[in-house]
């Protein structure tokens, strides 16, 4: 693996997740703007569904906020180190080229590097895939974890009162990813690959149940597009789950603007 | 559904007539400002104009033969701005606050009166980008999403009137 190649396809990967939305979460915004009633959420529906055709059309990314940069490399560890410099020198390029913003500063003396720093999780695979996520700061300040006591009934209650106090920020219509079990980490990392994974359906009768029963609350809590108001907060809610210890119950919550930016590739 | 067409410099006359739900285009100067931004203004007031637009929006930017073109401009998270607002209300005489998400009800109380907050729809980035043009920026040494851009709207919209100057809110 030569980095060079994974550097081309790192910025494709970014070109197309910032400038491209999936389909689907295109055909979630129509859906939702078919039964949306509110004048105003309509009007900010058909705002957003006209940005997409726009930033697809002119390659522009959709969004000012290009985001954190997350990568997930699934691959052989051999290739890890070369794939890493590939990763590190496509993001420095598609921050001058496409161009995106340069969004990372110093965590405590809060001066810019001007330039993006991503992160990269890898793990070994036969598969040879590079993920791309992309995820703007209002919505990544709308993350949780809460750690439950074990017998706690209210998992979905924790979920839904966090929505109430947080989703006007994050952009909605939002997706929702929903991490339970692991340790605390874990159940935040799992709320993360639930979004990552939007859109695949759960095999979990019991975590597909919870997932559209916090769909359709969510819904009902009335906070509408941008906060505005309307029956359209959440496009998707996504539960993961992992075994965990019998005393815990982490229950992690990330949620993502309805700008879902993600894309994968083979890296050859 | 009421549409204004509404142009910068900003009176409180023309402020107080718009209502919690009114949808408004904007054209004229207005100046971006969040986080750092907001900070020094609050210590620098005489850096942006008395009666001026305030955008909270981190734009992005590329120079295109020497000159900077906006890419994609669309607003950012009002409520982070929050602890800071009522003192740039009262500092800078800001009559319109831009941006998304709302803010708190301290806020509104500061805004009563003399300014309105106008909801952006997030993420319509480069939609915004194309009604608005570069006139000039300040304190690039906070970083480009932090600095003071001048910007010249042309019908920049649509914005609704999410909290008016009599304090009714959609939030």
């Amino acid at each position: 693996m030569k980095p060079s190649q994974v550097s081309v396809l790192t910025q494709k990967l970014l070109l197309q997740a910032e400038t491209k939305l999936p389909r689907d979460v295109e055909r979630a915004l129509r859906a939702a703007l078919k039964k949306e009633k509110n004048k105003l959420a309509r009007l900010q529906l058909k705002t957003i569904l006209e940005n997409i055709a726009l930033a697809r059309h002119s390659r522009v990314p959709a969004c000012q906020d290009t985001g954190f940069l997350e990568f997930f490399v699934e691959a052989d560890p051999e290739d890890f180190p070369a794939i890493e410099r590939g990763i590190r020198a496509g993001v420095k390029a598609a921050t001058k080229k496409i161009p995106l913003r340069p969004n990372s500063v110093d965590a405590l003396s809060r001066k810019p590097l001007n330039d993006n720093e991503p992160l990269i999780h890898f793990a070994p695979s036969k598969k040879s895939l590079l993920t791309v996520f992309v995820k703007g700061a209002g919505s990544e300040n709308a993350t949780a974890l809460f750690m439950l006591p074990p017998t706690s009934q209210k998992i979905e209650e924790c979920v839904i009162l966090f929505m109430k106090n947080k989703a006007v920020h994050a952009c909605p219509p939002v997706f929702v990813g929903v991490g339970v079990g692991g340790n605390a980490e874990q159940a935040l990392g799992l709320a993360k690959k639930a979004l990552v994974r939007e859109g695949e359906a759960n095999g979990n009768a019991r975590a597909a149940r919870m997932e559209r029963s916090l769909l359709e609350r969510i819904n009902a809590l009335g906070i509408g597009v941008m906060g505005l108001g309307g029956s359209t907060t959440a496009l998707g809610v996504r539960v993961e789950t992992a075994p965990t210890h019998t005393a815990c119950l982490p229950v992690g919550i990330a949620v993502n603007c309805w700008a879902l930016r993600k894309a994968s590739a083979r890296l050859e | 559904m009421i549409v204004v067409l509404l142009k910068t410099p900003l009176d409180a006359g023309a402020v107080k007539k718009l209502r919690a739900g009114d949808v408004v285009f904007l054209s004229g100067v207005m100046f971006t400002a969040r986080d750092q931004a907001t900070r020094r203004l609050i210590a620098k007031s005489n850096a942006i104009p008395k009666n001026s637009v305030v955008y909270h929006c981190g734009p992005l930017v590329k120079k295109r033969g020497g000159k900077l073109v906006l890419v994609s401009a669309g607003p950012t998270t009002s409520s982070r701005m929050n602890a800071l607002l009522p003192a740039l209300i009262a500092k800078c005489g800001v009559r319109a606050i831009i941006g998304k998400g709302g803010v708190s009800e301290e806020v509104v109380r500061a805004m009563h009166g003399k300014c309105v907050y106008l909801a952006a729809v997030g993420g319509a980035g480069a939609l915004y980008a194309k009604q608005l043009r570069v006139r000039g920026v300040k304190w690039l040494d906070l970083g480009e999403p932090e600095a003071l851009w001048t910007l010249e709207a042309k019908n920049f919209g649509p914005l609704v009137v999410a909290v008016d100057s009599a304090g009714k809110t959609l939030y």
